[in-house]
């Protein structure tokens, strides 16, 4: 009876927890001027806090009879606690004690989005062990149940995932969105109460009152405007010392602009990304006019990033017939247009592209004599992708024989730190891979310029005084200091002393180099666990892997085949959740460098990972209590996903001929159809799993699933903690899929030993 | 249950002893790519100057403004001054961490010392201030043994100036007071070898020490962050604004040729109106032919959200501090703004055309106006 509205309401929850992961995360990056590291420690978070729930309530449940209220009380706080973190998610700067503009380091991003996380992942974590003990008591078929719920949530995250990034960011704010997950959830548990069949119980009876209450308060705050006035309360809040004239969500991130004095500045996702009338001079006038003075007669320019911010309108100085400028978010430039009036916009010599630049170059048929690369440091693996070998490489198909790559970095002319030269250095030596020819111009933004023809920046002082440029800094004696040959010198031999590494698409060591660099500015003694961790490599990972095989197998004998048994399953399902989270982070990656960062396609790269983890799930779930001999097909199941971590870094480096097979395929479909396996494979263990662990003990059924949840999950928080941060940039994309391999391999061994 | 807690337990225990076993052997396998960071002891260094015994073994440092108390074995807030059984040492005598010839004179904010000349930059590591927009925070917030540092002593320093044939040797980046000793030593040797020597500060030194050092200074440069003490309490940690302008007055006391700077931060400092008391302090204390220097600020350090500082800020905290009296008042780091120049309060005609830190022209004579004659106060030769 109770059974299909159980499983449908874990459709909204499902629904409810992708959504407000996304609201709340993208809250916390927005005050956090979120790197990598960032995301990682909050993704763990996250998930380590829904585990504490789930393996709370499995304990619980397993005690004291439950029945549906319970659940529906549950539901209930989601709704009302979900707006105040919302809220506390974009204020939590002042609750901490910041002050208005400052950075924070990682302890305090721990900590904050440990409180703001908290109350609603432990409450999706009692949810789901609460429903799958209700759902299974006196079940004929529990791990089926199980195995239902685990699926209807893949696909409520996958709905909430694809509505968020296709429909609501387009139409509704952050709170509106909020709302609508909230009313889903309210929905969902009328019809579990089903008020209209006199459902038995004072208490059941009595949360239909506070359900419609909540309801109709909703709607109300809604249709009265006072849910839009907590937005942009909220918001002024977020910008406290700030004068906030405007803010919008966009798929890609939070856009702000602030007015002051008559200057107004833009912020993207809490990054200061311009400023305007009066931009940083010293910047967009040496970006633009040291690559375009070095050429003899630039005629076709393409800019990247950063042109709204000045360095098009001194571009556009210069007489180019063409330039092509590529900025990802359109919400960027109309923001720019309304704001900040920016008039080189309008230049007939301007082609707007709003794509990924990735993809841009890779496709474009143009040929370039300059080209301008305006972006922020690597600091995440995303923005990396403009600082590799194979960008470079691009790139340079791109260029005509005596074209330019002009990008830069900061520096420092007083000293510079270990951790900043390495991170220089590895950018400068990337480069020096590509280009024969390269030369810098040093400072504390030190411009980088490398051509395929030799380059002599003694030129750029004769050529300034020929083209007769209209600057603000740049005129001969500032030309004669920055550039003589000594300082130049200087710079080149700081970064040449020494061999860097090379940043690569599949090993994007510069990620890690800006982290260390940024870590380093708060907690200048953690510097030298940044350097030490640089060592890693896969013997880190297969040692400790092998012992515990060892040791464990070892202590069999006298723990007792049960035990034994149980904790070979528990391992397998942690290793199966930090396999889960790593390849998916990895095809997010690979995904990343070769189709972009199109939001449209990456929505259906999440989605797709989900909707197999559904399918698996579903599969298993259908056939679970048929199955015989459990732990063989469980066994079969590890094979699996051993032989896919295996097998994936040969298929991603062959996907360029992959996809020449097929030509009239969307080049994005193997990618996609990759992560939808990896999601299936995953899947397929958690019903079995359960259905393992469940024959062999006396356990209660919310323990068991509960724990075996929150194994999953703590699998998963290593995953988001490790593999962005340190296994994919150091490690590189293979043997991070080789760590895969290795833990999936101890977990086999450890369930052939209790088989 | 209790089996299974033992179990556990142990589990665990051997889990972490075989991964930190494993960890251990591994280490050292492949060369890392990170170049190591292992940095030896800080030497044993100099004495200090300027500090007294207390109880025991505590001294108390009487450098600058926070006159720590430091216990046997510790050190300052600014890290580089060390108690060793009772005795306060200098850990960066000798050790500087920045060496860089051929900076422009105007890079640090001195307009009216010999435009367009070039100077030795000097630094340590550490500082007494701990500011959150700190431009050089790598060396500043850092302790002697996290950074790289080469020997030098103070007449290899002063060899460096020469060599490079450089007039001027200027202690700036992170505070000075802190290196005071090694400071010192160069100051006196370099006026000895016909060099000029220059003081980029924050002015929360000690007057005692302060006025030892003076008579060895060409020119000073003193940063007044604000003139709020809540913004010395809180953006500067705990720092006090009384010492700086205790400093200022000290300085004007022996006559040595001194210019302000007043970073204006949005929403830090950027009020008019304290601005305003600002400037009427400088006319009355140090007189009105003293140049002051409003900078626009850029994100650094910590400060990484706060947009730049508004050029209509600068220009209103001109003409304010112009009302007030102030003869020589310049707007930095916007380049090619009028106001980077200098002209005559007398005539208003152009002096000295600067971008930035480029002398475009300079048609002071003997020290004074060409046009008017009106005398120019600086150091012009």
């Amino acid at each position: 009876m109770k059974g299909k509205p159980l499983v449908l309401a874990f459709l909204a929850v499902g629904f409810g927890e992708t959504v407000s992961q996304v609201l709340l995360i993208r809250e916390l990056m927005t005050n956090f001027q979120g790197n990598e590291l960032a995301l990682g420690v909050i993704l763990a978070n996250w998930l380590f806090l829904i585990g504490v729930g789930s393996w709370c309530a499995g304990r619980a449940a397993d005690r004291v009879p439950v029945g549906l209220s319970a659940f529906v009380i549950i539901q209930l706080l989601f709704c009302l606690i979900l707006p105040v973190q919302l809220f506390l998610a974009r204020t939590i700067n002042n609750l901490i004690g910041v002050q208005p503009g400052e950075m924070v380091g990682l302890l305090p991003i721990l900590y904050s989005s440990f409180l703001i996380l908290g109350p609603i992942c432990v409450l999706h974590g009692c949810q789901f062990a609460l429903g799958c003990r209700i759902l299974a008591a006196g079940a004929e078929t529990p791990a089926r149940q199980v195995g239902n719920i685990y699926v209807a949530e893949a696909l409520g995250s996958m709905v909430g995932g694809a509505g968020f990034t296709y429909l609501l960011v387009h139409h509704l704010h952050a709170f509106e969105i909020a709302l609508v997950t909230i009313l889903l959830n309210l929905m969902a548990a009328l019809l579990l109460l089903r008020p209209w069949q006199q459902p038995e119980g004072l208490l059941t009876r009595s949360l239909v009152g506070p359900i419609i209450l909540i309801l109709g308060l909703g709607a109300h705050s809604w249709l009265s405007g006072n849910l839009a006035r907590a937005d942009q309360l909220s918001r002024e809040w977020q910008w406290t010392g700030y004068n906030l004239v405007y803010h919008q969500d966009s798929v890609y991130g939070n856009i702000a602009a602030t007015e002051s004095e008559g200057q107004t500045s833009f912020y993207f996702s809490g990054l200061l990304a311009l400023t305007s009338p009066d931009p940083d001079i010293v910047v967009v006038e040496e970006m633009a006019h040291y690559p375009l003075l070095s050429h003899p007669a630039p005629r076709t320019v393409l800019l990247v990033g950063g042109g709204i911010g000045g360095v098009l309108d001194e571009i556009l100085k210069h007489p180019v017939e063409s330039v092509d400028y590529v900025e990802l978010d359109p919400l960027i430039i109309e923001t720019a247009r309304e704001y900040a009036g920016t008039e080189a916009l309008d230049d007939p010599r301007l082609r707007l592209i709003l794509t990924d630049a990735r993809l841009f170059v890779r496709d474009a048929r143009d040929e370039y004599d300059v080209v301008i690369v305006s972006l922020p440091p690597p600091s995440t693996l995303q923005l990396n992708r403009a600082y590799t070998k194979e960008f470079f490489q691009e790139v340079v198909q791109r260029l005509t024989p005596q074209g330019i790559l002009c990008f830069g970095f900061p520096a420092s002319e007083a000293y510079m730190s270990g951790e900043m030269i390495e991170h220089n250095r590895s950018i400068y030596e990337t480069t020096r891979a590509v280009f024969p020819h390269i030369s810098l111009v040093p400072g504390d933004w030190t411009v980088l310029l490398a051509s395929p023809s030799p380059l002599d920046l003694g030129e750029i002082r004769q050529r300034f005084g020929e083209r007769d440029l209209e600057t603000r800094l740049l005129n001969a004696p500032y030309l004669e200091y920055r550039l003589s040959q000594e300082r130049i010198e200087r710079g080149l031999n700081l970064y040449q002393a020494e061999e860097g590494q090379i940043n690569r698409d599949l090993r994007p060591i510069a990620t890690y180099y800006n982290l260390a660099l940024w870590n380093v500015m708060f907690y200048p003694a953690w510097g030298n666990v940044f350097g030490w961790m640089s060592g890693l490599n896969l013997g880190w990972v297969l040692s400790p892997a092998v012992l515990a095989v060892v040791v464990l197998t070892a202590m069999r004998g006298k723990a007792g085949g049960t035990r034994f048994h149980n904790a070979a399953v528990i391992l397998a399902i942690a290793a199966t959740g930090f396999a889960g989270m790593t390849l998916s982070i990895v095809l997010m990656l690979v995904f990343q460098i070769y189709q972009g960062l199109l939001y449209q396609r990456i929505g259906v790269l999440v989605a797709a990972f989900m909707l197999g983890l559904a399918m698996g799930g579903l599969a298993m779930a259908g056939s679970v209590e048929r199955v015989r001999r459990d732990v063989r097909v469980l066994v079969s199941t590890e094979v699996a996903i051993i032989g896919y971590a295996f097998l994936l870094p040969f298929l991603v480096m062959r996907l360029p001929q992959i996809a020449d097979l097929a030509p009239r395929l969307p080049r994005e479909v193997p990618l996609t159809l990759l992560n939808c396996l990896a999601g299936f494979l995953v899947g397929l263990q958690f019903p079995l799993a359960n259905k393992i662990y469940l024959g062999t003990t006396e356990r209660g059924l919310g323990r068991v699933a509960g724990g075996l949840y929150a194994s999953d999950l703590a699998g998963g928080v290593f995953g988001a903690l490790l593999t962005s941060v340190f296994l994919i940039p150091i490690l590189g994309m293979t043997a991070t899929c080789l760590t895969v391999v290795i833990l999936k391999l101890a977990s086999l061994a450890l369930l052939m030993g209790a088989a | 249950m209790e089996r299974t807690e033992l179990t556990r337990r142990k589990f665990i225990r051997l889990a972490a002893l075989t991964s930190l076993a494993a960890a251990g052997a591994k280490i050292g396998c492949r060369r890392s790519p990170m170049s190591s960071r292992s940095t030896p002891e800080p030497e044993p260094s100099t004495e200090a100057r300027h500090w007294t015994r207390m109880e025991g073994k505590t001294v108390q440092c009487q450098l600058c403004f926070r006159n720590c108390t430091i216990r046997e074995g510790g050190r300052g807030f600014c890290g580089v001054r060390e108690n060793r059984d009772g005795t306060l040492y200098s850990l960066v005598y000798g050790r500087p961490c920045s060496v860089t010839p051929g900076s422009p004179m105007e890079k640090l904010a001195l307009y009216h010392v010999v435009p367009g000349s070039l100077r030795l930059n000097l630094a340590t590591a550490g500082c007494n201030f701990r500011c959150s927009f700190c431009h050089n925070w790598e060396i500043a917030t850092r302790a002697p043994e996290e950074v790289k540092s080469r020997d030098l002593s103070p007449i290899e320093a002063v060899d460096v100036a020469v060599e490079n044939n450089l007039e001027f040797i200027a202690f700036t980046y992170t505070e000075p007071t802190i290196f005071y000793e090694y400071m010192y030593d160069i100051a006196r040797l370099a006026r000895g070898r016909g060099l000029r020597t220059l003081l980029n500060t924050n002015g929360a030194m000690s007057p005692d020490p302060l006025k030892q050092l003076l008579p060895h200074l060409d020119a000073v440069n003193v940063d007044l962050k604000a003139f709020t003490s809540e913004f010395y309490q809180k953006a500067v940690s705990h720092a006090r604004m009384e010492p700086v302008l205790t400093t200022l007055k000290v300085i004007e006391e022996q006559g040595t040729w001194c210019e302000i700077v007043n970073l204006i931060i949005p929403t830090l400092n950027d009020a008019l109106d304290r601005i305003g008391e600002m400037c009427l302090w400088i006319r009355d204390e140090m007189g009105s032919g003293i140049p002051v220097h409003f900078t626009r600020f850029f994100p650094a350090y910590k400060q990484t959200r706060l947009p730049p500082t508004p050029v209509e800020t600068l220009e209103k905290a001109r003409d304010v501090a112009l009302e007030a009296g102030l003869e020589y008042v310049y707007i930095g780091n916007v380049p090619g703004h009028a106001a980077n120049s200098t002209y005559c309060p007398n005539c208003g005609r152009i002096l000295i055309e600067r971008v930035h830190f480029s002398v475009l022209s300079n048609h002071i004579e003997d020290g004074a106006c060409p046009f008017c004659s009106q005398p120019i106060p600086g150091i012009w030769t």
